[in-house]
């Protein structure tokens, strides 16, 4: 219970302190892309590439009517590259801002929330591309709102795993390429590519996997104006359970974290 | 009130080596009987009842060998390490010249440099542009500032990250050893300004293994040896 505490206590610091992440997330999109002329417009433009070649080759792999494929697939693989580029860098965060957390006494979440709005920013530009096709494609009614929530979900629930991520990759380096040979298994065992109903009467295999849900909550409500109850008490749950997972482990370790570099 | 108290503070350094695997990890739990549980994390003693205690005022030089510990022991005070056993009070804002470049980013002008230490220490909007006129004021390149740090060269660079450093307001100071970097120019007007810095510190605390310049700048000091006092004395 105590590090629980512990561990919440340092999310709370670190909310209460955006200064110490946003400005520096905001910062490190800006240098990243310094040099470049449309500088972070390059990832809406991978991923509108990838997007539209790509539903194009599947639609017909799949038979399937392209103007319900392709904004199904444009929602889906951009909240996924989201999801997996903050789970994919979480690994290494700790390392490399070595040198922070040796000399300051910091607040660990505040490094996950400058990476994770890094990773926001790009998020914010690849709408840039998903939105124009979802206008095109279908029918929005007043329940598209609720996949703000859905994003909101994700983002928590990233947020918590994160942070779990990040220190088991800081103290055992083999975790990093487990976690990266997790993300390639579950990027096809998500439906991204494929839709849940291919799987016929076994999709309901679909409910054991969260990654799903937290994508879900996001897409459902835009393409089918459904409010998906299952995918929200599912992430629900998720979120509550890797944040206490995650409270404990920061709670547990946070005095000797810095002997681990 | 402004203090600084160890009592029986030690530290236990783990470490973390090669064969410290997840599997290792993972094998080591079923063999809790087996004499070389643990075998795989080792401890170094970085420091072993460090006992004493500095109010306002004070200006204690830590002198000793490489890997005494000084280093380790400023990381104890400044709330980086914690203490394995002992107990340890500080009171008053900390600021911790230990590496005076932590946290910068080469990619980003000098301004923007500023900024980031900035944040990074969570100052208040007020603070920081304050600071940052100070700085800029006192590291004097001209228009270098709004280039990128990789463009300085390493005086320049030295200068800024001195600059950001010793302007943080606060009551105890710590300070490593660094001031043999830059020109002699530099060094002159960078300890006039350190005087002065410390002169407003509360405490200050410099590690150092140069007898001289601890003499100078110090009213106590502190021998250590193997992460242990040999002696303590005021001069």
């Amino acid at each position: 219970m105590n590090y629980i505490n512990l561990g919440f206590k340092d999310f709370v610091k670190t909310l209460s302190n955006p200064n110490t992440w946003l400005y520096l997330g905001l910062l490190d999109i800006k240098l990243k892309y310094r040099r470049s002329i449309i500088g972070p417009w390059w990832e809406a433009i991978s991923i509108f590439l990838v997007i539209m070649t790509l539903s194009f080759l599947w639609s017909k792999i799949f038979k399937m009517d392209i103007s319900i494929y392709l904004p199904y697939f444009a929602i889906s693989y951009c909240t996924w590259t989201y999801l997996s580029n903050q789970l994919n860098e979480s690994c290494e965060i700790f390392m490399f801002h070595q040198n922070i957390i040796l000399n300051i006494p910091l607040n660990y979440f505040s490094l996950i929330l400058r990476l994770l709005t890094k990773n926001t920013i790009v998020y914010f530009h690849y709408l840039f591309v998903v939105i124009p096709i979802i206008l095109f494609y279908s029918d929005l009614s007043l329940i598209a709102l609720y996949s703000l929530l859905g994003f909101f979900m994700l983002k928590l629930n990233i947020i918590f795993l994160s942070i779990f991520i990040s220190v088991f990759c800081l103290r055992f380096h083999d975790t990093k390429y487990i976690i990266s040979n997790l993300l390639q298994i579950s990027f096809f065992l998500t439906p991204i590519v494929w839709m849940p109903g291919l799987l016929k009467e076994k999709s309901w295999l679909m409910n054991f996997n969260p990654i799903y849900h937290w994508i879900n909550n996001i897409r459902e409500p835009i393409l089918n104006n459904v409010l998906p109850l299952t995918s929200f008490i599912v992430s629900l749950g998720t979120l509550i359970s890797i944040a206490l997972i995650s409270f404990y482990i920061l709670g547990r370790v946070s005095k000797r974290l810095p002997f681990w570099f | 009130m402004i203090k600084v108290d160890l009592k029986n503070v030690s530290l236990n350094y783990p470490i973390i080596g090669n064969n410290n695997s997840i599997r290792r990890a993972f094998f080591d739990k079923f063999k809790k009987r087996n004499i070389y549980y643990n075998s795989a994390i080792q401890h170094v003693t970085a420091l072993k009842n460090i006992t004493f205690n500095l109010k306002s005022g004070d200006r204690l030089g830590i002198q000793g060998e490489n890997g005494a510990g000084k280093s380790t022991l400023l990381r104890v005070i400044g709330g980086i390490y914690h203490p394995s056993n002992g107990n340890l009070i500080v009171q008053g804002r900390i600021s911790s010249l230990l590496d005076i470049f932590f946290g910068v980013n080469n990619d980003a002008t000098g301004r923007e440099n500023i900024l980031i230490r900035c944040y990074l220490l969570n100052l208040k909007p007020h603070d920081t542009y304050l600071l940052s006129k100070k700085v800029i004021d006192f590291i004097d390149i001209g228009k270098f500032i709004d280039l990128p740090i990789k463009t300085y060269s390493t005086g320049m660079k030295m200068r800024l990250a001195f600059g950001i450093s010793v302007f943080i307001k606060s009551d105890i100071l710590l300070m490593d050893e660094w001031l043999s970097v830059g020109d002699k120019e530099f060094v002159e007007k960078a300890e006039r300004q350190l005087l002065q810095t410390i002169k407003r510190t509360g405490i200050f605390l410099f590690a150092s293994h140069n007898e001289k310049q601890l003499r100078k700048l110090c009213n106590k000091i502190l021998k250590l040896e193997h992460g242990k006092i040999i002696s303590f004395k005021e001069i």
